[in-house]
């Protein structure tokens, strides 16, 4: 009989299993962690400080009534955006440190944030580029331009940009989606003696 | 033991290296168990030290520092798991690795049994292989519901089928 079919040796065995030490080098990973952090969120605010910076050199070299509510609608945007990513990562970062049925659990709510995520960016695509389209006609009648001016050129821009957004949230999502039903099993197997 | 991160540099390195040299095999044969990679393991065993370095300050003595350590570690490996793409793990194919690389010698024919256990261990669902490597690691049954936070009635069920898996892997492979 092979020693490895009495359950009694399994433990011996286990403790055999030629695992080589890892050099470790925490210090640096977080430091490489704290960069790659501080890009992200430096180039999110750097996006936002850089589109209203602009929005509002354009309205006070021509202050317009047109200019003020484009202003007002960017920065309409940009609150609800914020909002919305603050109340949808709120409770979501507890210690790693529990046990892993409550773990599963906390990884289950990431899951579900990135997926209201995702439908969230595709939701705000859509609106602002039926905004846009708006925007767009509504001032091409106000110079008397039943189809207004670069009105190819716009759709081309706006369909390009959407697309764009709409394939990442997709591929999120997706990604999420199959992650939870993966943490869905485990808390199933967690929680009862089921097969 | 000194507390990690509030000390200074030096005593800080000093209690991880104190946590190393404890637990630190117990968590490479856990990586060993959910990546062959050796690359890729060694990139789990980095992670799950991070996490376990960042908890620290939580640590209360609630739980004993085993424990402590290997839940961070056996959630590491669930993130781990979802992650990345599902595996196939082909016992056989690793059996005729083993095979390849088995000598006359008694170290050579253990590192072979270690790595036979291994594959059939990876063959098990997740939650089971979770179960059956922390019994291995010598828990207590009390000890693991404890880690995973499920009951010892759970805990004590999947034990059974996971044995039984495991031996009828083992034979087959034979």
């Amino acid at each position: 009989m092979n020693r490895l079919e009495s359950p009694e040796f399994w433990s011996v065995a286990w403790q055999q299993i030629d695992a080589e030490p890892v050099a470790l080098d925490l210090r640096r990973t977080v430091a490489r962690e704290r960069v790659r952090m501080a890009i992200v969120v430096g180039s999110e605010a750097l996006v936002v400080i850089g589109t209203l910076a602009l929005a509002i050199v354009m309205v006070v070299r021509e202050p317009s009534v047109e200019g003020l509510l484009w202003i007002g609608s960017l920065l309409l945007f940009f609150a609800a955006t914020i909002a919305f990513a603050i109340w949808n990562r709120s409770g979501l970062w507890n210690a790693a440190a529990e046990t892993t049925a409550a773990y599963v659990a906390l990884r289950i709510d990431r899951c579900c944030a990135r997926i209201l995520a995702a439908r969230f960016a595709v939701g705000l695509v859509i609106v602002e580029s039926l905004f846009v389209i708006c925007w767009h006609f509504v001032g091409g009648w106000m110079d008397g331009l039943l189809v207004p001016a670069n009105l190819a050129r716009t759709l081309l821009l706006l369909a390009g940009a959407s697309a764009a957004v709409l394939l990442f949230a997709n591929h999120h999502q997706r990604r999420a989606e199959r992650e939870l039903e993966q943490l869905r099993g485990i808390r199933a197997a967690l929680g009862s003696t089921a097969p | 033991m000194t507390p990690l991160p509030t000390a200074s540099a030096e005593s800080e390195t000093t209690a991880l290296d104190e946590l190393l040299e404890k637990h630190g095999a117990a968590v490479r044969r856990l990586a060993s168990l959910f990546e062959r990679s050796r690359a890729d393991r060694d990139d789990l065993v980095q992670d799950i030290w991070l996490a376990v370095w960042r908890a620290w300050p939580r640590f209360r003595s609630e739980a004993s520092e085993r424990t402590f350590v290997l839940r961070i570690a056996h959630n590491r490996a669930v993130s781990y798991v979802c992650q990345r793409h599902p595996q196939h793990h082909d016992l056989a194919a690793a059996a005729d690795v083993a095979d390849a690389a088995a000598g006359p010698e008694r170290r050579l024919a253990s590192r072979q049994e270690a790595e036979r256990l291994l594959e059939a261990l990876r063959t098990l669902p997740l939650v089971s292989r979770q179960v059956m490597s922390l019994s291995l690691e010598g828990l207590a049954q009390r000890e693991i519901a404890d880690v995973l936070g499920t009951s010892e009635s759970n805990v004590a069920v999947r034990l059974h089928r996971a044995r039984a898996h495991l031996r009828k892997v083992l034979e087959d492979a034979t």
